[in-house]
């Protein structure tokens, strides 16, 4: 949309004003009635994952999902997806919408790329995963451990 | 402004290539909660030892979120809710915003 915050109401009378930075009290020009303004958020970069983009970078989505909002915010733009396919092969499910390349910078082919986390269609959460993951995540050495021993240094 | 036909389009790039594109301290919104995470590319930040990153949810966080607190890579996070939905509670998350590690700045 382009506007750098949108007028707010539920959240007057509220402790978010200490917290939150990006809230802010505004007079409404019209009423004169107190209003809050909720900052745009613009970031540097989103990255998310999506199923398949085709070789013109087109984009399939979870379809009821905002990503393409987050997408279209950001200055830089990445996805990576379960693989890349032809433009006529890139097909619209009830679960999957088609987002056009144009509020996409990059993308990268990351077969697994959501794990283990879902990937609907493709995988399930990997629980077994999952739970090896919050045995050490309660210690901060132990969790130093498990990214170590799971996700080895990168060959230069 | 370039015209619609000279835009080249979406680069085609490497997780590692991705990654070295986003620099210490930069404000990086994730999408997906518990399904569609793009964990492998934040695996690879993690990995590169990026530092100071100001998280954004679309709309709430999951694993990705507590993975790169646990690896030291994040100042803040701003987001309704971190949760690994029926996996339980964020643990490096809890932690590090209980010690004052990482700063949340609450979404509705």
């Amino acid at each position: 949309m382009g506007i750098p915050f949108m007028p707010v109401r539920g959240i007057l009378g509220s402790d978010y004003f200490q917290v939150q930075p990006h809230f802010k009290n505004i007079t409404c020009p019209f009423s004169g009635r107190e209003l809050v303004a909720v900052k745009a958020i613009n970031p540097d970069f989103t990255v998310i994952h999506a199923f398949q983009a085709d070789t013109r970078g087109n984009l399939l989505i979870e379809r009821h999902s905002d990503v393409d909002l987050a997408l279209q915010a950001a200055k830089v733009s990445i996805a990576t997806v379960e693989e890349i396919v032809e433009p006529e092969e890139l097909v619209e499910t009830a679960g999957r919408r088609r987002l056009s390349w144009l509020n996409v910078h990059y993308i990268v082919q990351a077969p697994g790329g959501a794990r283990p986390t879902a990937c609907p269609g493709y995988y399930q959460p990997d629980a077994v995963e999952l739970k090896r993951y919050l045995e050490a995540a309660h210690d901060p050495e132990s969790f130093r451990a498990y990214l170590d021993q799971t996700w080895p240094p990168a060959a230069a | 402004m370039p015209e619609p036909a000279s835009n080249p389009g979406p680069a085609f790039v490497s997780l590692e290539e991705a990654a070295a594109l986003i620099t210490n301290e930069a404000e990086v919104a994730l999408g997906g909660r518990m399904q569609m995470e793009p964990i492998a590319l934040e695996r690879v930040l993690a990995r590169q030892g990026r530092r100071g990153l100001r998280l954004v949810t679309v709309p709430g966080g999951g694993l990705g979120v507590d993975l790169l607190i646990g690896a030291g890579c994040v100042a803040t996070v701003e987001s309704p809710q971190i949760v690994l939905n029926e996996f339980g509670q964020a643990p490096n998350f809890r932690r590090e915003v209980q010690a004052g590690a990482v700063r949340v700045l609450d979404q509705v």
